[in-house]
């Protein structure tokens, strides 16, 4: 590829992750929505574009990706604090807020990020062309696997109730009321993706983006509402200039989430939550420092390295949203392509490593002067505008049913990757060739 | 001491303390320790990474991008012998070399994406499979536009060097140029 090509795709992409950076500022907010925004800019202003080699805006979508990848949990991070009131678990970076210590969650979430883009930079050029042979060999076999992560998350329930009742039948249904809730929000989560799948109501020009009101209303919203709802203050910060670090933190954190990463990539439906949640049994993760290590690690190996086995010659995965929103305008081709590509996550996700122990620190002072919830009311305004200008009123309509299946694990104690039901069951469905017999069934077809 | 400072460790140490420290972690005061009694983390700095010490592992990494972005471009898709396209090889990317033995044009009715297309020949032959030296190349709609305005379509006799996907089936070859840069044509050639 010529070197001035490969510059302006450098500037680019990193032009792409500066409106990362400034899109993260928003709590809440998927790089699937941003890129959803930049995809319906694009198609309004073809014409100016249309001149333009398309690898410019595949870079400038990539710089998007991998500053997204960094930056968009870090805001979560200090604008959502855990209000135990409504919730049984409190994960390791709420905890590190509590105890001021939101930077070092941060920092460490970074490491995790870094250490994805470094195993990327190292590995998929030299072995990546193996993942065609992974491919073949796990193709045949997908639905049943699916199905098998649908029974690891039912058996993995739990009830969360302390047992304290007064008596042996109260402590018996106080036991099991969290546990057949979750089997509920599974349930319902999972009618809600077989509508999606076989009768959307979203209008057919904006069927490229016909998850965003589902993942907007089943995670986003609720998160939001519930931070409006909390009671719960966010103590001072402290900015860490160290952490606290073992080299068999970042080999394990990081490794349990490269697998993860991996195992989501080739596993359709599989997001990172649940692949991680399978990694961490699989790696005997422990810690809190592993875990948010992983967290960040996985993170950038589902949505960057993912993504780089589209352009991957050979290869061609297209899986994600990034991807799938990039091949309707870009066809991969040559080595030269996917190097390119390669080296601009590689150096962009390096900056953004820099970039992020910066952006905590704005994030820092922002939530010291800004009351959260007027963080997350923002916030939630601008998500139902996107969705409304994106989907019209039928995308709304979707998002507040998924709203209120997205709040059940909140209120009754349930774990929230029950959600992920929306995309678990009509995979498995589809994948074992029954989806349409069922979606029939139910009336959808 | 009010509560809360003892909640946050921001009050006054008791005077039985012997040193006082700033938790590197939390921030809070405390008495100097190997652990902080608020967030459990080491306080011992040779058991600490710096922030300075990540900047400049993520420097090694950004390295490595560069180093990956310099390989793209030298890296070249090796030349491919026309009679070696088979349909294993379908949708995958090739280069050949070869003489251009015809063109054809094809103005769509349509839509406004005129299709050119021209056979290579580069002389090969492979004698297990039957397949000769003799391949199809599609160009359409922008991309042929682009090469108009750079007079760089081919013409029958031109030495020309091609890269595209390969379409293959029972009984077809065919490889698509995506865009402008995959044609390179011999000095003297094009129109």
């Amino acid at each position: 590829m010529e070197p001035m090509m490969i510059l302006a795709c450098l500037g680019m992409s990193l032009a792409g992750a500066v409106i990362a950076a400034a899109a993260s500022l928003i709590p809440g907010l998927h790089i699937y929505n941003v890129i959803a925004i930049t995809m319906t800019i694009l198609f309004a202003v073809e014409h100016f574009f249309s001149g333009l080699d398309p690898m410019l805006m595949t870079s400038f979508l990539i710089g998007l990706v991998v500053g997204f990848s960094f930056l968009f949990t870090i805001t979560s991070q200090y604008f959502q604090p855990c209000d135990d009131s409504y919730r049984y678990v409190m994960l390791p970076h709420e905890k590190f807020l509590f105890e001021g210590r939101a930077h070092e969650a941060v920092v460490l979430g970074s490491i995790g990020s870094l250490v994805a883009i470094f195993a990327i930079g190292v590995i998929f050029p030299f072995f990546g062309q193996y993942a065609a042979v992974i491919r073949g060999l796990v193709r045949p076999h997908l639905y049943w696997i699916i199905g098998a992560v649908i029974v690891f998350l039912l058996m993995t329930e739990w009830p969360k109730d302390p047992g304290t009742g007064p008596t042996p039948l109260k402590r018996m249904l106080d036991g099991w009321g969290s546990i057949l809730m979750g089997y509920f929000c599974f349930g319902m989560a999972g009618l809600l993706g077989i509508f999606i799948f076989h009768r959307t109501i979203i209008p057919v020009e904006s069927s490229f983006q016909s998850l965003m009101p589902v993942f907007v209303g089943l995670f986003a919203i609720p998160s939001q509402l519930l931070t409006l709802l909390a009671t719960v203050g966010v103590p001072r910060q402290h900015v860490a200039k160290s952490v606290e670090l073992t080299g068999e933190d970042v080999i394990r954190g990081g490794a349990s989430g490269i697998l993860a990463g991996m195992v989501s990539a080739f596993t359709p439906s599989l997001t990172p939550g649940p692949a991680m949640l399978l990694s961490g049994h699989a790696t005997v993760t422990g810690g809190d420092r592993q875990f948010i290590i992983g967290g960040g690690s996985g993170r950038v190996m589902y949505y960057v390295g993912t993504l780089l086995f589209f352009f991957m010659p050979g290869v061609f995965l297209r899986r994600g949203g990034a991807a799938i929103n990039i091949s309707l305008f870009f066809t991969p081709e040559t080595w030269a392509q996917f190097l390119t590509i390669a080296g601009l996550i590689v150096l962009v996700g390096a900056i953004a490593f820099v970039g992020s122990l910066g952006y905590s620190r704005l994030a820092t002072a922002i939530v010291a002067r800004v009351p959260y919830k007027w963080l997350s009311l923002g916030g939630m305004a601008i998500m139902i505008a996107l969705v409304g200008w994106v989907t019209s009123w039928q995308g709304l309509v979707i998002m507040l049913v998924s709203t209120c299946i997205g709040m059940i694990p909140n209120l009754w104690h349930t774990r929230r990757i029950n959600l992920l039901a929306v995309l678990l069951v009509p995979m498995f469905l589809n994948m074992w060739g029954h989806g349409a017999d069922v979606a029939r069934w139910l009336g959808f077809l | 001491m009010k509560p809360d400072d003892i909640t946050q460790g921001t009050g006054p140490l008791p005077a039985s303390a012997a040193t006082a420290m700033c938790c590197p972690s939390c921030g809070r005061t405390i008495e100097a320790s190997e652990v902080c009694p608020y967030c459990c983390t080491l306080t011992d700095p040779t058991r600490r990474v710096t922030e300075k010490s990540l900047v400049r592992w993520a420097v090694l990494v950004a390295l490595l991008g560069i180093g990956l972005l310099a390989w793209s471009a030298f890296v070249e898709t090796p030349v491919t012998p026309v009679a070696n396209l088979e349909n294993t090889g379908a949708f995958l990317h090739f280069r050949i070399q070869g003489k251009v033995t015809k063109t054809s044009y094809f103005k769509a009715r349509y839509r406004d994406a005129d299709v050119f297309s021209f056979w290579i020949d580069d002389g090969s032959q492979n004698e297990s499979s039957g397949q000769t030296g003799t391949v199809k190349v599609k160009i359409d709609g922008p991309v042929y536009k682009r090469l108009q305005d750079d007079g760089s379509v081919p013409r029958e006799g031109d030495s020309v060097d091609v890269e595209g996907t390969l379409y293959a089936g029972d009984g077809f070859r065919m490889l698509s140029v995506n865009t402008p840069e995959m044609l390179r044509i011999a000095p003297g050639g094009g129109k």
